[in-house]
């Protein structure tokens, strides 16, 4: 067995093997966040769980803020349809190593032509999360290099994960899906002339 | 460029032998060196989350196991998890020590079956022989728990769905005497060969600013030397009550990263051995509304759980009634099997490529869903 | 000497690596040491052209079904088509879903199918010996279904995906 000859552990606590110790907890860093940002509501959810509620055009600020306390890992981006209320929420998720909490920082954003700045210049991990969402929500991310086909091929549709999509008669038109039991579905799916609400 | 005839363009295609799963690559070739590579997933895509949307919330506990294929106990855990945070149920001490002993043995199961695909893919198939017979054995528990082989549909909201059987916990510590005599034979074949030196040491290294930046986790990050764990950091389940440790190496190539895998084991057989140990009694189920007519309040949740590749996601957003209104699933291969691979591929062999995808445990079901 | 023939190749099939869905998971099994395919004469191989069994395991997206449909067609004759899992039959439990393909009998030629969600190895191998049944009484021949309904076969899989003459190695920009 050979020895590891590379080592990447000096900097850390040798008994803990810490990464970034701990400095602020996630109460004192919601409330600095709402001292920094304009317009923030902010909210504990429970223990390790906080929220951030900000307009889209001061995303980049509660990024970039949220970043500098220590919550640098990226977890994910969520994008929800609510076709009722006309808007599309975006949801970024938070770690930090050092306080050990998630912060979810939400933002609303127009459905009809629904665009907000990438995040990739600040955390890199969202290029694919935003590809993704672009291909299955339509949303664009102007600044993103990578908005390139994904998961779907030859897709000549609308983008399928938003409400108006009916996958249950595109099935029935494109493969030959017979329906058995139609007292067993949701009762919207069956609406010919497509979903009106989700 | 000016290098047209220098670099040859290949598609390192789905039906190859080298491919762990349904997954393509479009590599530049200079020779033999790769100078660029990217990644074509969406050959297992099924729509999941569209069509938790069309089923109730109980009919989705068949459907998500199907989202991670070697380890799907996680993806029950984590849903049910998120439930039973909007609802605020509470669940009870069995069923959490009963889903502590499933999720470790689905994570010895996934180990074995991991290390094995990276003796298949140096061209040492006698380890995937041997691992993949162990697993089989945990398969067989599996079935005298759940009724299931690969896909148990267990845990579900409020608990798991019903109690162990009474002499299922002598079977398993049985099960367990036997994979750690078997221990020490994989030791020799796979880690003490100079063929697995040559090939595994120094492979594709990072350190762990790169790591956290580009959304490393699960065993790739611990390779490093970064202690991280959702089981120490974010308890759930049973885990708060259990002795264990966080194995981590230091070097973040692709040795350690099979070497972290390999502690793994061990620490899985002991938390497994302790739960079993000191099980309480009581239900194994919270009182929840029937399964035909579950509802769910409106709100949110993020559940996160610590899987044998990394770190599984799940937030699901609920609007009240009988389907959820949105569940999106974040898996660990996201990240890892799309950017972080794409980067790590250059300057190294095509023969190698196989092999850097399994010593990051990339699991293409869990990028296209 | 067509008897002699089937009796040997009935004993000696090899089968086509490819892992198209979540059914490929009792496959290691099947191969390892536990359920050791190899005394039955079944081994992997890893090119379409060598090939005589293809098995599609599980769902098919509409993607994979194009790159199936590819290889299928390199395959040489006599090649035999095993369906495992339900979602081969009917769309299983993807059945409302816009990427998955419902009936895999509308595509390529199937002649057994495997139920089950997912099936046993013993079941796997059950369909094996079925299988080796057929070929000795020369009744596996969805080969030569294909070939004299090319037009049924090829109207529904141009329904579905679009034939090109080559892939793109660059990934084309969305909009």
């Amino acid at each position: 067995m050979v020895e590891d000859t590379l080592d990447h552990t000096k900097g850390m606590d040798p008994l803990k093997g810490e990464y970034k110790p701990g400095t602020i907890k996630l109460e004192e860093a919601l409330v600095r966040i709402g001292k920094l940002v304009p317009g923030a509501e902010t909210a504990v959810r429970r223990a390790r769980r906080g929220i951030v509620k900000v307009t889209p055009d001061m995303k980049d600020l509660v990024l970039k803020g949220l970043k500098e306390m220590g919550f640098d890992h990226f977890v994910a981006v969520t994008c929800i349809d609510w076709p009722e209320e006309k808007r599309m929420e975006l949801v970024y998720h938070l770690w930090s190593y050092g306080t050990k909490g998630i912060i979810m920082v939400e933002t609303d954003i127009d459905r009809d032509m629904p665009s907000i700045g990438t995040a990739v210049p600040i955390f890199r991990p969202a290029i694919t999360y935003e590809r993704e969402i672009h291909e299955m929500f339509g949303v664009d991310f102007p600044g993103n290099p990578r908005l390139t086909q994904f998961i779907l091929e030859d897709w000549e549709g609308p983008p399928p994960m938003r409400k108006d999509f009916n996958s249950l008669m595109y099935s029935v038109e494109r493969f030959g899906l017979k329906i058995r039991y139609p007292k067993s579905l949701p009762p919207h799916l069956l609406d010919k002339g497509g979903e009106k609400n989700g | 460029m000016g290098d047209d005839f220098r670099t040859t363009k290949i598609i390192f295609g789905p039906q190859h032998p080298g491919i762990h799963g349904n997954f393509a690559f479009r590599l530049e070739l200079e020779g033999d060196i790769v100078r660029r590579a990217r990644v074509v997933p969406g050959y297992l895509h099924r729509a999941f989350e569209k069509l938790m949307e069309q089923r109730t919330w109980m009919q989705n506990v068949a459907l998500v196991p199907r989202i991670c294929v070697p380890d799907p106990d996680v993806n029950e855990a984590a849903y049910s998890m998120a439930i039973e945070e909007i609802m605020g149920l509470e669940v009870p001490r069995r069923a959490d020590h009963i889903r502590t002993v499933v999720l470790e043995l689905s994570r010895i199961a996934s180990h074995l079956m991991g290390l094995g695909g990276m003796g298949g893919a140096i061209g040492l198939y006698t380890l995937p022989m041997w691992t993949n017979g162990e697993r089989d054995y945990i398969l067989d528990l599996f079935e005298q728990l759940t009724g299931g082989r690969v896909y148990h549909i267990y845990t579900w909201p409020g608990g798991v769905r019903w109690d162990m059987p009474d002499n299922w916990p002598r079977k398993v510590n049985k099960v367990l005497d036997h994979i750690e005599r078997q221990l020490p034979s994989y030791w020799s074949l796979f880690f003490e060969s100079k063929v697995t030196d040559a090939r595994m040491v120094g492979l594709a290294p990072y350190d762990p600013d790169w790591a956290i930046a580009h959304g490393v986790t699960g065993p790739n990050l611990r390779a490093t030397g970064v202690k991280y764990d959702i089981r120490k950091d974010d308890p759930y389940a049973a885990y708060e009550d259990l002795d264990f440790e966080i194995p981590t190496r230091k070097s973040g190539d692709g040795m350690a990263r099979a070497l972290v895998r390999w502690d793994e084991v061990g620490q899985s057989i002991r938390i497994i051995r302790q739960a079993l140990e000191q099980m309480p009694s009581g239900p194994y189920r919270a009182k929840t509304p029937p399964p035909l007519a579950f509802t769910v309040p409106p709100g949110d949740a993020l559940a996160r759980i610590e899987s044998s590749k990394g770190e599984y996601n799940y937030y699901v957003v609920s609007k009240g009634g009988k389907y959820p209104h949105r569940v999106h699933v974040r898996g660990p291969s996201f990240t890892h099997g799309i950017d972080v691979l794409e980067q790590l591929l250059r300057g190294y062999e095509i023969s190698d490529t196989a092999l850097i995808t399994a010593t990051l445990d990339v699991c293409p079901p869990d990028i296209d869903r | 000497m067509r008897k002699v023939a089937d009796w040997a190749s009935a004993r000696s099939m090899w089968l086509l690596w490819y892992c198209t869905g979540c059914g490929a998971v009792e496959l290691p099994p099947c191969f390892t040491s536990r359920y050791d395919m190899e005394r039955y004469g079944i081994g992997p191989m890893a090119t379409p052209r060598q090939a005589d069994i293809f098995l599609i395991t599980g769902y098919l997206s509409v993607k994979t079904l194009k790159r199936v449909v590819r290889s299928y067609e390199q395959m040489q004759d006599p090649k035999y088509v095993l369906g495992h899992g339900s979602c081969t039959i009917d769309g299983g439990m993807y059945w409302d879903s816009y990427a998955t393909v419902k009936d895999v009998g509308l595509y390529i030629p199937v002649d057994i199918y495997i139920a089950g969600c997912m099936p046993r190895p013993e079941a796997i191998f059950h369909a094996f010996e079925k299988l080796q049944d057929m070929i000795k009484k020369g009744e596996a021949a969805g080969w030569r279904r294909y070939k004299d309904n090319y037009r049924f076969y090829r109207d529904n899989q141009d329904k579905v995906f679009k034939r090109g003459p080559n892939w793109a190695l660059e990934e084309p920009v969305l909009k």
